[in-house]
């Protein structure tokens, strides 16, 4: 069984524009997927999909099995969500408080919740800031607090969307390090990207999305040709395979 | 913007700090009724204690007082136009800083100022956490109200006032970048910065909602939990002794 299974999938705008139409995938375990695609091509939609934030028009979602519709709590934790925004997703006065929110959520024991915030802010390396209020972290700070804002839900699949965006080269590194250690430590990653040169080095998997449909599904080897023609930038090889172009390598 | 230190939480170990927060809004509520009902010799004593716990509570007062510094302006321009624009009750004529439009004035902005270090204080030492969950806990007797979805709009409200100050600055200085501070009527100054800022908010708002979907938000949350101590009733007992003794002061004036 699958861990995440698109089946059919399709979303229509109240305009009757399509922003997704008959996509389907399954996602297995220790996947590192990179979705890429041009500005409009519907992957931030199918990612609003995959934990429920948006209601198909036709087809389905099934997170282990079940059907996102049936659960929406046990898919929303199950499905983390890491927008490309860390402002819009920011509740909390403190970054401790930030990170609770979701343990919270889950009616937990207070004991539990302070366990998994503090396993959480310490997984990120944000200790040391646990009482700074989150709007005065840096931009690298606040992505590492998001993902430890989604650890704390101990989701099975985490989705980040555009992790590289507005990040300069040292929180560039440091995101695509923590995206990395997620990934070691048994996390399956849906990376939503059209940088990507930053990380495609190190994907398991590449889809190429267009229109609202899944057009490549491929190893990255294997499709890195074909970025050019759906807008997305490739990797400048330059004589190397595509391993020896990761950006930790300095 | 988002570094405004006034109305906003700042970690701390003082006794205000530690204090329940059910106890800390009721005391709050209290002096705030208190300020608003005293004469000078009782606001005196209310301003003084208030003076001496924000500088116990070690705060950055030296930033707090520059943050303040239009509302300083905007209470001398309040105290200027009830001084000098009072009508005598009697004979109806306009006065110019007579004892009977000087003392109201003084006591209005007094009052006010006041009202605002008490503010200041509350959300310096009340975690937006803690409120929420003692503002649940008022609330958990009337069963017709929702008492979660209020807590949490309460905690989110007090959280997100320096975003929204954020915005207000980044389009206050893209507007000043297209020269908008050049415009003669005021009115068409403030729509152009009005009219953004609501939609940025608006927007950053459904954002918002949806990161709060996607980590399974409801009504039925753990709320952090809070601990009544001893020394809690105590400062509780201080606090209604404190205002008892204000009102008190002025009964014998």
């Amino acid at each position: 069984m699958s861990l995440l299974e698109v089946r059919k999938l399709s979303h229509r705008f109240a305009d009757g524009t399509f922003g997704l139409r008959d996509v389907s995938l399954s996602v297995e375990s220790g996947e590192l997927i990179v979705l890429a695609g041009r500005n409009g091509s519907g992957k931030t939609i199918l990612m609003k999909h995959l934990n429920g934030l948006l209601t198909p028009s036709a087809g389905e979602v099934m997170v282990a099995g079940s059907p996102v519709s049936r659960n929406l709590l046990a898919a929303r934790q199950a499905v983390g969500l890491v927008f490309q925004d860390p402002d819009n997703q920011i509740v909390g006065q403190t970054v401790r408080d930030d990170v609770s929110f979701g343990p919270e959520n889950l009616r937990l024991s207070a004991d539990e919740i302070e366990r998994r915030t503090r396993t959480a802010i310490e997984g990120v390396g944000l200790e040391e800031l646990v009482e700074h209020q989150p709007h005065l972290l840096s931009g690298g700070e606040k992505r590492r607090l998001v993902i430890a804002d989604v650890l704390a839900m101990q989701p099975t699949i985490v989705i980040l969307d555009e992790p590289f965006s507005g990040l300069d080269y040292p929180g560039t590194k440091r995101a695509l390090t923590e995206i990395l250690r997620l990934h070691e430590h048994g996390h399956t990653l849906i990376v939503i990207t059209h940088e990507v040169e930053k990380i495609l080095a190190h994907a398991t998997r590449l889809i190429i999305m267009e229109e609202g449909r899944i057009v490549e599904d491929g190893s990255p080897e294997s499709l890195i040709d074909h970025l050019e023609r759906y807008g997305v930038r490739p990797p400048n090889l330059d004589g190397r395979g595509l391993s020896g172009v990761t950006w930790l390598s300095s | 913007m988002a570094q405004l230190v006034a109305f906003h939480y700042q970690p701390g170990d003082s006794v205000l700090h530690r204090l329940d927060v059910r106890i800390e809004l009721p005391l709050f509520l209290l002096m705030v009724a208190v300020t608003l009902r005293c004469a000078p010799l009782g606001l005196s004593f209310l301003t003084l204690l208030s003076v001496v716990t924000l500088v116990s509570a070690h705060l950055p007062l030296r930033r707090i007082a520059r943050e303040f510094r239009l509302f300083v302006f905007l209470l001398a321009l309040m105290f200027v136009a009830r001084a000098f624009g009072s009508s005598e009750p009697a004979g109806g004529e306009t006065t110019w800083l007579s004892r009977a439009a000087f003392v109201p004035a003084a006591m209005l902005v007094w009052r006010l100022a006041l009202l605002v270090l008490l503010g200041t204080l509350f959300a310096a030492t009340a975690r937006a956490a803690h409120l929420q969950s003692a503002v649940a806990w008022y609330l958990k007797p009337f069963h017709f109200l929702p008492g979660g979805r209020i807590a949490t709009m309460v905690g989110l409200t007090i959280s997100l006032i320096p975003l929204i100050f954020d915005s207000y600055q980044e389009i206050s200085d893209a507007q000043n970048a297209r020269c908008v501070h050049g415009f003669r009527r005021p009115a068409r100054r403030l729509r152009q910065l009005v009219v953004p800022l609501m939609l940025k908010t608006f927007g950053r708002a459904d954002s918002l909602a949806a990161a709060m979907e996607s980590r399974c938000y409801n009504d039925a949350r753990t709320f952090a939990p809070l601990h009544v101590h001893a020394s809690d009733w105590a400062t509780a007992i201080g606090g209604v002794a404190v205002a008892a003794v204000a009102l008190l002061l002025d009964l014998l004036v």
